[in-house]
This record gives C-alpha cells, structure tokens and sequence, in this order.
C-alpha cells in the first residue's frame, strides 16, 4: 500500500505542489509527466532520500531503479547484483532472462549502455521488496530486450505493486498498467 | 661497422628494459667520471670508483648500518603515523563542519617550509624525535587532501543507493568508500614517500640525532671530506629507491585487489 497525502516537494529547480496518490492493490502503475515536472525527485521523495512535506506512507520495503545505472565500476556485473543481497534465485533467474549471464563476469566499464541497464534491473528486480519504483527502465535497451522486461515486470506486478517511469504512453497498454498522472 | 648488441632485435621484454637501464646508468657513470677528469679536484667532485670502494669500506663497519638503521626506522615511524593520521582526519573531516574547522591547519602545514618545522620542532622536541616529526608533517597533508578527495569521490547518488539497498556499517565503506579511496591514497604514499625520506633526512642533517645518515653528512661537509658527502648522498639516494620499489610493489599488490576504481 502507499498513501500519499499534500506532497510538496521543492528539489533544485523542481517543485511538486500538493500531489495526492492512493495505491492499495498490487499492479503496475505508469506514472506520466512532461519532462522536468519531478517524475524522478517523486521517486526521491517516496524513498525518503529527499526531503518533502506532506505524508507519505509505504507498507513494506522499497527496491528503487534509479535513472542512473549506478553500478560499482570495480565490481562484475555479478557481483554488483549480490552486493545488495538480494533474492538468490530470482537473481539467477532474472540473470539467466536478461541473458545477463552472459557478461557475469565483465566490469561496467567493459559493457554497452544496454548491458548496464539489464544489469541493473536484475539487481533492483531481484531486491527482496513489497514496492518496486523502476525510473525509465527500457532506456537503453532494445525492442527484444524491452519486451523481456515488460513480460517480467508483468508478472511481478501480479505480487507486488510496481510504479513504472515512462515516456511511451503504449508502455500503458503493454503492461496493462494503471496510470499515475503528475501535472 | 654493426653494433654487438642490437636491442631491437632482443625479443624478452624484462631482459630488454634491464639492458636498457644498465646502459643509461653506465652513460651517466660516465659523464660523472668525465666531469671528475676535467675538474680534477678531489675537494670538489668525487670519482665513481672512488664512492664505489668507499661505500663497500663503510659497508664493512656496524657504524654505517646503525646509521642507516635508525633513519630509516625514524623516517618510517614519521611516515607510518603520518599516513595513518592523514587517513583518520581525511574521515574525520568528510563532515563538512570538522572540514572547515580543520581547513586551515592543512593549509598551514602546506605552506609553511620543511627548515622553519625543524628550527621550531628543534626548540620542542628532543633531536631524535624531530625527523620524525618532521617526516609525520610531510605526509600528513598528502595523504589527508588525497584520500579526502577519494571520499567525495563516492558522490550522493551513490550514498542514496547504498542507502536504498540498505548497505551500511562496515559493509559500506568496504565495498564503497575504500576502492573508491584507494588509487588516491596510493597516489599519496607514492608522492609522500619520496618527499619524506629527502624532508627527513635534512631534518637530520640540521639537528643531528647521534647515530644518523644526516649527522654522517653534516660531519662529512664539515671535515671538508667531499667524498664521504658523496657516499652518503649515493646511500641516501639508493635507500631511496629501495623504498620506492617495496611500496610500490605494495601498492600494486592492494591494487589488484581491487582493480580500476571509478563509479558509473
């Protein structure tokens, strides 16, 4: 469940006034916005790594996929997903999936932009959570590679509630999501 | 006519670079020796073969080693304590208050000359303690600006991650904050290391602890014994690049530990 009540949030030159959300079934959720009105700082703010007013109210843990790929250059891919202990076997699983496997043992810097981003969707995917925010999590990668990780964000959607940052409005519809407007 | 030895065509890369070496040594063994021919005053300049015999005569005596001993152990302690205290207030000082409030004492310590330190430490300290707190003051700020910058090299959006994925304690700063910390501080003992031993050893030269390398020069120049001012300067110069060698060997073997640092 998350309960978003009056948010305000004022961060660098993004200010987010009064935002209310409701979320008490698991599911998919698009949250939609125009570039530069706050999709990324709400993300921030639901995760309390930035200061906000108002309420917010999360049943549960948190597995964020930031914007950035942010993996650790003097770790292997591998490595980079156990380091936050995450769910062993779904790691495996989704590894095996995203064919991240196949460069397991390569350092970020030896890898393409899509090859991070995979690599960092098995760690946040696989990050034992009850609330999953994945901000812009097709960036990257191509159309194959797209639609595996929509069909897997569609089955973890039927456990857990997923909040999906995107700027493909036929993301709407391929992931039979719900959508989250932020004006 | 064709020269004996074609390096070009040597294929051992190790064997090459050492053939390399002993040939650029013996060309400036040279110059020094053609220098020695020309000046033909044993006041001024000392021959090669000259230092050579001596440095194998002072080999011989336990004086020579005791002096070496204790300045390299002296210098050592200076440079331990240096390094470790430079990384304590590196830590310390990632908090942007103690930052600020520590600022001016590294700035002082950066711009204030090695012989004002001995001429102050000499009215505080007993002769033997001041090469290695001279030696301690060299490294410090070294290390400290380094691995100081190491740390703010690990940046927020790191700190959020390690925050999201709940890795904290000694967990983080191992697997973040340390290889993101470690090229800086290798970079800083290597450039320490080399500043220290010369900063020490002066130190010596002026305050003369008994059994010393610089008490050992300072006596030479003033006996006029321009020979034995050149032994201990080829001493203190190969010392130097013992040192050299062993931390950089550490360093590297820490290194490979943790490969290329950076964040993506």
């Amino acid at each position: 469940m998350i309960s978003i009540k009056n948010l305000r949030v004022k961060f660098k030159d993004t200010v987010i006034e009064n935002f209310n959300l409701e979320i008490e079934k698991n599911g998919i959720y698009c949250l939609f916005a125009p570039s530069g009105a706050g999709k990324t700082t709400l993300l921030n703010a639901v995760s309390k790594l930035i200061k906000f007013e108002g309420e917010i109210k999360i049943d549960g843990e948190i597995s964020y996929l930031f914007q950035e790929d942010r993996l650790l250059n003097w770790f292997s891919a591998r490595e980079n997903i156990m380091l936050v202990e995450p769910d062993e076997e779904k790691a495996e699983y989704y590894m095996t999936v995203f064919g991240v496997d196949e460069f397991a043992d390569k350092k970020p810097q030896e890898l393409s932009g899509g090859m991070k981003r995979r690599c960092a969707l098995v760690r946040a995917l696989a990050f034992k959570a009850d609330v999953y925010l994945l901000d812009e999590p097709f960036r990257g990668l191509d159309e194959q590679n797209a639609d595996l990780v929509r069909k897997e964000i569609i089955e973890l959607g039927k456990e857990k509630i997923v909040i999906v940052v995107t700027h493909d409005e036929l993301d709407l519809e391929k992931l039979n999501a719900q959508r989250i407007t932020l004006n | 006519m064709q020269c004996p030895v074609r390096i070009s065509i040597i294929k051992n890369e190790g064997l090459k670079k050492t053939l390399i070496t002993v040939l650029v040594a013996i060309f400036w063994i040279a110059v020094w020796q053609g220098i020695y021919l020309l000046v033909s005053d044993d006041l001024i300049i000392a021959s090669p073969m000259a230092v050579l015999n001596r440095i194998f005569v002072l080999g011989a005596t336990k004086d020579f080693w005791l002096a070496v001993l204790y300045s390299v152990l002296r210098i050592l302690l200076g440079f331990i304590s240096g390094v470790v205290f430079g990384v304590l207030m590196a830590s310390l000082c990632a908090s942007r208050l103690l930052n600020q409030l520590f600022a001016p004492i590294i700035l002082l310590i950066r711009a204030t000359p090695v012989a004002s330190f001995i001429m102050l430490t000499w009215l505080w300290l007993k002769r033997d303690s001041i090469p290695v707190f001279v030696s301690f003051l060299m490294v410090v700020p070294i290390v400290w600006g380094n691995v100081a910058t190491g740390i703010k090299g690990v940046g927020k959006e790191y700190k959020d991650f390690a925050k999201m994925y709940k890795i904290t304690g000694m967990k983080k700063i191992k697997y973040l904050f340390i290889p993101s910390v470690l090229p800086h501080f290798a970079s800083a003992v290597f450039t320490s290391a080399g500043l220290v031993w010369k900063a020490g050893v002066a130190a010596e030269v002026l305050c003369q602890p008994k059994i010393s390398i610089g008490s050992n020069l300072f006596d030479a120049r003033s006996f006029l014994d321009t020979l034995d001012v050149f032994v201990w300067t080829a001493v203190i110069i190969i010392i130097s690049l013992i040192l050299e060698k062993i931390i950089k060997t550490l360093l590297k073997q820490i290194e490979k530990k943790f490969a290329i640092a950076g964040l993506t």
